[in-house]
C-alpha cells in the first residue's frame, strides 16, 4: 500500500454542479428542507419578470460534489394556473427563458398528508427526469403510528424513495444520499412531454398506492383539532387573538428598551471616539454627525423590528397565522380585502417592505394589489422616532381616566388612525361590482415553530434591514449633510449657516406650499431627507437645528427646542402628516418592483401625499381654533 | 338539489352544519347567471378546488364556521383542512353521511 491509497480517490466523472430542483405541496415543510440543505449559504430573489420568489442555495457532498439547490415555490399541482405554478411547469420542462433545466427533481411530500402529496409526485414523474420522493416530517408521522412502507412506495413508484426529518439535524441525510446514486446524466435529454391530467384519475391511482404502501394512513393530528376549538372558536378565539396582539405589540415597545439604550449609547461613543480622535474639520463632523449619528438614528430601531418579527415567524411556522386570518376573513372582506392580507399588513408595523413583499402569498391580483396599497398607511417602526420626538415634546406625560397615560393613547389614536384610514382606502379601491374572491386557505396542522428556520428567517431581516442602513439612510445622510453645509453663510449672518444653504433654500421654497398646513421652513427641509426614510426626518431635523449632539441623543436635546419654536398646532399637523407621509423611497422602490410598473409606486405616492396634506390642513386649522 | 350524477339527497358544501360531514359528490359548473355577476371570476376555480383535495368520492367534514354570516368555513377534505367563503363551499356538491 503506497500513500497515494489512502487519499481520497478523485470522484469520476470529475465533479460538476448539478443543479436539484425542490418540488412540493405548501406546508410540506419544503423550506425547512431547503434550509437544512443549504443553510445561510441561500440567495434570495425573484424570478425574471415577476415577483415569485426564487431561492437558491449550495450543498457540498460528502463526495466534494457541488450541489444547486432551487426551492421552487410551492404548488398543489402543475397545471400552470396561478403564477407559482407557471413558474415551477416551465422550470421543470425546461422552458423558462433564464432558468436552466433542473438534473434532478427531488419531490417533497408530507408524510402525513401523502394522499395529497403523491398527486404531484405522479404529475411530476411523467416527465421521466432523475427524481427522488423525500417523504418529510417522518417523525410526525411515526408519532401518530402512521406506517408507511417505503420500499413497497419505491417499488411502485419506480424512484427513489426516502424518510426525511426537516426540523431535526441531519435529517436530510437519507436524501443526500440518495441524491448521490442518482444516475445523472452528463448531457441533459429535454423532459418527456407533460400530458393534462385527470386530477380524479391521479387521486384513484394514489389511493391504491397507499393502500398497498401505507398503514393507518388516516391517523390525524390528535391536538390541531382540539386547539383549534379555542382558536378558531367566534368569541374565545377572537378573544384570544387580540391578546396575542396585544403581547406581540407590548413585548415589540418593552423588550426592545435595553437593547435600544445599548446600540443608542455605543453609536454616540463611537461618535464621540471619532470626535476625541480626529483633528477638527469638515471630515470629522461628516463622520462623527452624518454617517455615525445619522445610521444610529435608525439602527436603533433594529431591536423592535427583530421582536416583531421573532413573533410573526413564530406565529407563522406553528400555524397560527392562517388561523388569524380565517378570523379576520369576513371582517377584511367587508372592505373588499382578503383574509389572507392580514399577514402582509401585520408585517408592515415593522416595515412596509417584507410586509409588501409578503403579498405574495394572495392570489387574487386585485387583492394584492389593494394589499400593497394600503400597507404604508400601517405604522412601521420608521415612524416612531417621528411619534417619539413630537408626543415627548407636545403632550404632557399625565395620566387620563385614571389608568391610561396621554401619550400613550395619542400614540395608540395614531396607529388607529393609520388602521382605519387603511381599511377606508381599501373600501374605496373595493370592485363595486359584486365581485367573489376564492380564499382557499389551509390551515395546517399545528406544529412547533424550529429555532433553525426561526434563526435563518431573522437574520435574511436583519440582513435587509442593516444593508439598507448602510447604503440608502447611510448616502443620504451625507449627501444632506453637503447640502446643509454649502454654500457657508456670509459675514454678520442673522440666522444660523443652514438657512443660507443649499437645503435651506429648498426648505424656503417648500415652505411656500406647507405654510397652509403649518410647517416652517426647518421642518420642510427635514422632509427632503425624510423621503429616503421617515426615520431620517428626526435626525435632519436635529442637524438643521444645528445642534451638536449624536444619534439619537439629537431627540432629548432636540426635543424641548422644538417644543419652544413650534406651536402645538404644527405639532399635530407634523403627527398627523406622518401618518400618511408618503416618504420612502425603499418602499416605493420595492412596489416598483413587485408590480413590475411604474404606475402603482405614483399612485400611492400621489394618494398617500393628498392625503397627507389634507389631514395635516384639517388638523392644523381645527387646532388653531382652540 | 338534484343532478343527474350526484344522488339525490346531495346537499351543497355551504348547507351543512358544523361536524356535518360526507363525501365529495362533485364539483359544479357555475351557472351562468351566477357567473355574469361575477366579471372578476376565476375561470380555474373548479379545477383549483379539485387540485387542493375536494375530487368526489374524497370524504370531507364542516369543522368550523366564522362567527358573522357563518363565513368563511373550515372543512377537512381528505388530510387536510381549508377554509373556502361561502360562494366556494357552494360549488361543492356532498353526499352526507347515510346517519
Amino acid at each position: 500500500m503506497n500513500n497515494a491509497a489512502t487519499l481520497t480517490p478523485l470522484p469520476t466523472p470529475l465533479p460538476h454542479s448539478p443543479l436539484v430542483a425542490l418540488v412540493g405541496n405548501p406546508n410540506c415543510g419544503k423550506t425547512a428542507l431547503f434550509n437544512r440543505l443549504t443553510g445561510a449559504r441561500q440567495k434570495v430573489a425573484n424570478f425574471a419578470g415577476v415577483t415569485v420568489e426564487r431561492k437558491i442555495g449550495r450543498y457540498i457532498g460528502s463526495s466534494g460534489r457541488i450541489w444547486q439547490i432551487l426551492d421552487l415555490p410551492g404548488t398543489y399541482s402543475i397545471n400552470a394556473n396561478t403564477p407559482d405554478e407557471q413558474i415551477t411547469q416551465s422550470v421543470i420542462t425546461g422552458q423558462h427563458p433564464s432558468e436552466p433545466l433542473p438534473d434532478a427533481l427531488v419531490c417533497v411530500v408530507d408524510a402525513t398528508n401523502l394522499r395529497r402529496g403523491l398527486r404531484i409526485a405522479l404529475e411530476l414523474k411523467q416527465l421521466k427526469l432523475p427524481m427522488v420522493l423525500a417523504v418529510n416530517m417522518m417523525d410526525v408521522a411515526t408519532k401518530r403510528h402512521i406506517h408507511i412502507d417505503l420500499a413497497a412506495l419505491s417499488a411502485t413508484l419506480g424512484m427513489p424513495v426516502v424518510d426525511t426529518v426537516a426540523v431535526r439535524a441531519h435529517g436530510e441525510a437519507n436524501l443526500v444520499a440518495a441524491l448521490e446514486q442518482l444516475p445523472l446524466a452528463a448531457e441533459k435529454h429535454p423532459p418527456a412531454q407533460l400530458l393534462p391530467t385527470s386530477v380524479m384519475e391521479l387521486q384513484d391511482e394514489v389511493n391504491a398506492i397507499l393502500k398497498q404502501c401505507v398503514v393507518n394512513q388516516h391517523s390525524a393530528s390528535p391536538w390541531t383539532d382540539k386547539i383549534d376549538r379555542v382558536v378558531l372558536h367566534p368569541i374565545l378565539g377572537t378573544a384570544l387573538f387580540l391578546l396575542l396582539m396585544f403581547l406581540v405589540f407590548q413585548a415589540v415597545f418593552s423588550w426592545a428598551a435595553g437593547p435600544m439604550d445599548l446600540i443608542k449609547n455605543g453609536m454616540e461613543q463611537l461618535g464621540n471616539l471619532v470626535q476625541d480622535t480626529m483633528s477638527e474639520g469638515m471630515l470629522r463632523e461628516l463622520i462623527s454627525k452624518g454617517i455615525i449619528g445619522g445610521s444610529g438614528a435608525v439602527l436603533v430601531f433594529l431591536p423592535q423590528i427583530v421582536i416583531l418579527f421573532f413573533f410573526i415567524l413564530t406565529l407563522e411556522d406553528s400555524g397560527y397565522l392562517p388561523r388569524a386570518a380565517f378570523l379576520l376573513d369576513r371582517l377584511m372582506g367587508s372592505v373588499g380585502l382578503s383574509g389572507r392580507a392580514f399577514i402582509p399588513l401585520l408585517s408592515s408595523f415593522a416595515c412596509a417592505i417584507p410586509g409588501i413583499m409578503s403579498t405574495r402569498t394572495i392570489q387574487n391580483p386585485r387583492d394584492r394589489l389593494t394589499t400593497i396599497m394600503i400597507a404604508p398607511l400601517m405604522t412601521c417602526s420608521a415612524r416612531l422616532p417621528v411619534y417619539a420626538l413630537i408626543i415627548a415634546a407636545f403632550i404632557p406625560d399625565q395620566t387620563v381616566l385614571g389608568i391610561l397615560n396621554l401619550q400613550g393613547v395619542v400614540l395608540f389614536i395614531l396607529y388607529m388612525a393609520g388602521i382605519l384610514s387603511a381599511m377606508a382606502v381599501a373600501w374605496v379601491l373595493k370592485p363595486r361590482n359584486k365581485t367573489h374572491h376564492a380564499l382557499m386557505l389551509e390551515l395546517p396542522d399545528y406544529r412547533w415553530p424550529n429555532l433553525h428556520n426561526l434563526m435563518l428567517g431573522l437574520w435574511e431581516r436583519i440582513r435587509i434591514f442593516v444593508t439598507r442602513v448602510g447604503t440608502i439612510i447611510l448616502a443620504l445622510m451625507v449627501l444632506l449633510w453637503f447640502l446643509s453645509s454649502f454654500p457657508g453663510a456670509p459675514e454678520h449672518a442673522d440666522h444660523p449657516a443652514i438657512y443660507y444653504s443649499i437645503a435651506g433654500l429648498l426648505g424656503r421654497g417648500l415652505e411656500v406650499l406647507f405654510a397652509p398646513i403649518g410647517f416652517n421652513w426647518q421642518i420642510c427641509i427635514a422632509l427632503v431627507p425624510g423621503m429616503a426614510a421617515r426615520e431620517v426626518a428626526v435626525a435632519a431635523l436635529g442637524t438643521v437645528y444645528a445642534l451638536s449632539q449624536h444619534g439619537d441623543n439629537l431627540a432629548q436635546t432636540l426635543q424641548p427646542l422644538i417644543a419652544q419654536s413650534w406651536s402645538l398646532p404644527t405639532a399635530l399637523s407634523l403627527l398627523a402628516w406622518y401618518v400618511f407621509a408618503p416618504q420612502c423611497i425603499a418602499t416605493l422602490s420595492v412596489v416598483r418592483r413587485e408590480t413590475n410598473s411604474w404606475r402603482y409606486p405614483l399612485i400611492m405616492v400621489s394618494y398617500l401625499f393628498g392625503l397627507a396634506y389634507l389631514a395635516s390642513f384639517l388638523t392644523y386649522r381645527i387646532a388653531l381654533l382652540f | 338539489m338534484t343532478t343527474k350524477t350526484a344522488p339525490r339527497n346531495a346537499v351543497s358544501l355551504d348547507q351543512l352544519k358544523v361536524g356535518d360531514g360526507g363525501f365529495v359528490g362533485k364539483i359544479s359548473q357555475m351557472t351562468s347567471a351566477a357567473l355574469a355577476s361575477m366579471a372578476n371570476f376565476d375561470p380555474h376555480l373548479e379545477r383549483r378546488l379539485m387540485e387542493i383535495g375536494f375530487i368526489p368520492g374524497e370524504p370531507l367534514k364542516v369543522l368550523h364556521k366564522g362567527f358573522f354570516g357563518g363565513e368563511p368555513i373550515a372543512v377537512r377534505i381528505g388530510h387536510s383542512t381549508f377554509a373556502l367563503r361561502r360562494f366556494e363551499a357552494a360549488l361543492i356538491s356532498v353526499i352526507p353521511h347515510d346517519e
